[in-house]
């Protein structure tokens, strides 16, 4: 019987369809409980590019030094004729240390300093100062490529060719710091392309 | 205007398949909705807690490029992140909420409006240096994962659905037989006896004990029904004897006859016509006077029994009155063959026979009449073969011909009745004593043709 068929049939799919209204259902209360979920987000404004000093006390935790048990306070020493905006050091703490900013004059020595912030230096008390730092444990960090290949430890990108910095091992070694892999990486990145 | 047909009715067995497929369905729709509902929260809680964890590896292996608020490294991380995470977008931000980097696949989030049904919005993790945060990676969910897990669940689902339904279906059909098939047995059975009045088949046995009563009260019916049936026939057969035979001699009476007669007349077609013989004994009220009713019976017996003997059995032999007999016979051609068969009979009937001690010399007379080409009412044709008889009749009375009778004398008296009973009554005549010279002699046959 054909006819019988046909209603056996129908009827089937009168059962299917239930069960896909089911699922339906189902499916709306998810999207349901879903949105209730929908997130609100901040600001999508870039970041603006990272200030030299911010470099610097950045460093401050990717770099060892021989002795930093010894290491009470961290001194971020700045030529004196630097244009430098060292108030950002100003209450800074790395690793537990508080950072403290010194102005150094012609002459004065180096010899307590971790940082040697020639990044707004002139340029001739800045070859002076890496000069006197030269095989010391002084983190040198000047601005533009020709810093590193002068002797300088980190030199940072000047605003106009972008952001980032480059690492020179050779200085690093030299002053016997060590670098943490990540600085390495993104030094090395920098300057190897 | 004519109404609509009713719409055909659904088959038992399509109607327990059908409720059988419908509580399957109906369960299978019921497990699914809560296997759904619960897989749904253990998945989202499962693949939450993976984006946490995803969240916060991002954060620490951004912590430098966080730091010097890299881009370019940033972007580097969060390229990383495998695309199988169903991550839609990637970022990571400065602590003021400035994105400095930003990762987006477009292509993983899920389309259309369920979207939101399966993404579980944002994670993030801060990005700590030195317990200091430096930045957060803010990771969106664009729902692939849980889409992906759900949709192979409810594949699965319906497979199973569908399998299911399949070995339901089965197990129906095989459950349904044992219903149906001696249903549609019992149906034919009950046809049989409608359209055949087959009442010797009988239900077979069936495994269902409502339906075995049902078979075996209808079998109980049949029974009753068929002994009622034969009883009827028998009843209806002895009805018809009484109502068309002659009792005494086992002939057609009368109005079998005249049946019989009208039919043949009315009969189209076919060789030759219907023609009549009229019999009747001569001197059969002497035989009764002397010998006693008796007697007279026996030799009206042995008579009926000569003529269906004699007679081919298309014949229809009759006895319409007290010693008046009358044959129908099909197929005559011409009077001549009609008159011929009425000499052999005539002669066959005379024969001597004997009835205890004595021996009978029965006489007849006998008529015919030929149905004419045109045709003849049947009470006619009688009356015209009854006339001829007549003539024949008083011709042989003029001539001296009728029912003689000579003793044996050697047979004892005593022993009469006994003899009785063993008159020939097969019509087989007693030794014809060709010594005595008693033969009929002539045979006169009046004839009068219609």
């Amino acid at each position: 019987m054909p006819t019988r068929r046909y209603i056996v049939a129908a009827q089937a799919c009168w059962a299917a369809l239930c069960h896909a209204l089911a699922l339906a259902t189902l499916g709306i209360s998810l999207v349901l409980a879903g949105q209730t979920s929908a997130h609100a987000q901040t600001t999508d404004a870039a970041a603006s590019p990272a200030a030299p000093a911010t470099y610097v006390l950045g460093f401050l935790q990717y770099f060892r030094w021989p002795d930093e048990a010894g290491i009470e306070r961290w001194q971020i020493c700045v030529p004196a004729g630097s244009t430098a905006d060292v108030a950002v050091y100003d209450g800074q703490t790395a690793r537990g240390r508080p950072v403290s900013v010194r102005r150094l004059g012609p002459g004065d020595p180096v010899g307590d300093c971790q940082v040697l912030d020639l990044t707004a230096a002139p340029a001739a008390a800045a070859v002076e100062l890496l000069q006197s730092a030269r095989r010391q444990p002084i983190l040198t960090v000047g601005e533009g490529a020709s810093f590193c290949t002068a002797g300088g430890m980190v030199c940072l990108r000047r605003p106009a060719d972008g952001s980032g910095f480059e690492v020179s091992l050779t200085a690093v070694r030299e002053g016997r710091l060590k670098a943490s892999a990540q600085v390495l990486l993104l030094g090395r990145r920098k300057g190897g392309s | 205007m004519s109404a609509p047909a009713p719409p055909p009715l659904p088959s038992l067995a399509g109607r327990i398949r059908l409720s059988l497929l419908k509580v399957t369905l109906f369960g299978i729709a019921v497990v699914t909705a809560a296997a759904l509902a619960i897989g749904y929260h253990a998945l989202e809680r499962l693949v939450r807690s993976h984006l946490a964890t995803l969240a916060a590896t991002t954060a620490t292996q951004s912590q430098a490029a966080a730091l010097f608020r890299d881009r370019e490294a940033a972007m580097e991380v969060l390229r990383s992140i495998p695309k199988e995470q169903g991550i839609s977008v990637a970022e990571l931000r400065d602590p003021a909420g400035a994105v400095i980097a930003r990762v987006a696949h477009e292509d993983q989030t899920v389309p259309g409006p369920l979207a939101p049904a399966f993404s579980l919005g944002h994670v993030s993790a801060d990005v700590v240096v030195d317990g200091r945060k430096v930045g957060r990676v803010v990771l969106v969910d664009g729902g692939r994962p849980l889409l992906r897990s759900l949709l192979d669940f409810l594949v699965l689902d319906l497979l199973g659905a569908l399998v299911t339904g399949l070995v339901v279906l089965a197990i129906a059909r095989r459950l349904t037989r044992h219903i149906t098939q001696p249903l549609t047995e019992l149906g034919a059975v009950i046809r049989g006896v409608r359209a055949d009045r087959d009442f010797g088949r009988r239900a077979p046995g069936g495994s269902v004990a409502e339906i075995e009563e049902l078979r075996a009260d209808f079998n109980a019916l049949l029974d009753e029904i068929q002994r009622r049936d034969h009883d009827l026939n028998r009843t209806n057969a002895a009805l018809k004897r009484l109502a068309f035979r002659d009792p005494l001699t086992g002939l057609a009476n009368r109005a079998m006859f005249e049946n019989a007669l009208l039919a043949a007349l009315r009969a189209e077609g076919g060789a030759g016509r219907p023609g009549l013989l009229y019999f009747d004994l001569d001197s059969f009220k002497a035989v009764n006077d002397t010998f006693g009713h008796l007697v007279g019976d026996a030799l009206l017996k042995a008579i009926a029994a000569r003529l269906e003997a004699e007679l081919p059995p298309s014949a229809l032999p009759a006895r319409i009155g007290g010693d008046e007999f009358v044959v129908l016979i099909g197929g005559i051609a011409t009077e001549d063959e009609l008159r011929a068969i009425a000499e052999r009979l005539q002669e066959a009937l005379q024969a001597p026979l004997r009835a205890g001690p004595q021996i009978l010399y029965p006489g007849l007379s006998v008529g015919y009449a030929l149905s004419p080409e045109n045709g003849a009412a049947a009470d006619e044709l009688i009356h015209l073969a009854d006339r001829a008889m007549y003539v024949s009749k008083s011709r042989r009375r003029e001539a001296g011909v009728h029912t003689r009778w000579e003793t044996v004398p050697h047979v004892d008296h005593r022993s009469l009745k006994m003899l009785f009973d063993q008159i020939d009554a097969a019509g087989e005549p007693a030794a014809r004593n060709e010594a005595t010279g008693m033969h009929p002699g002539v045979i006169d046959v009046a004839k009068k043709s219609a």
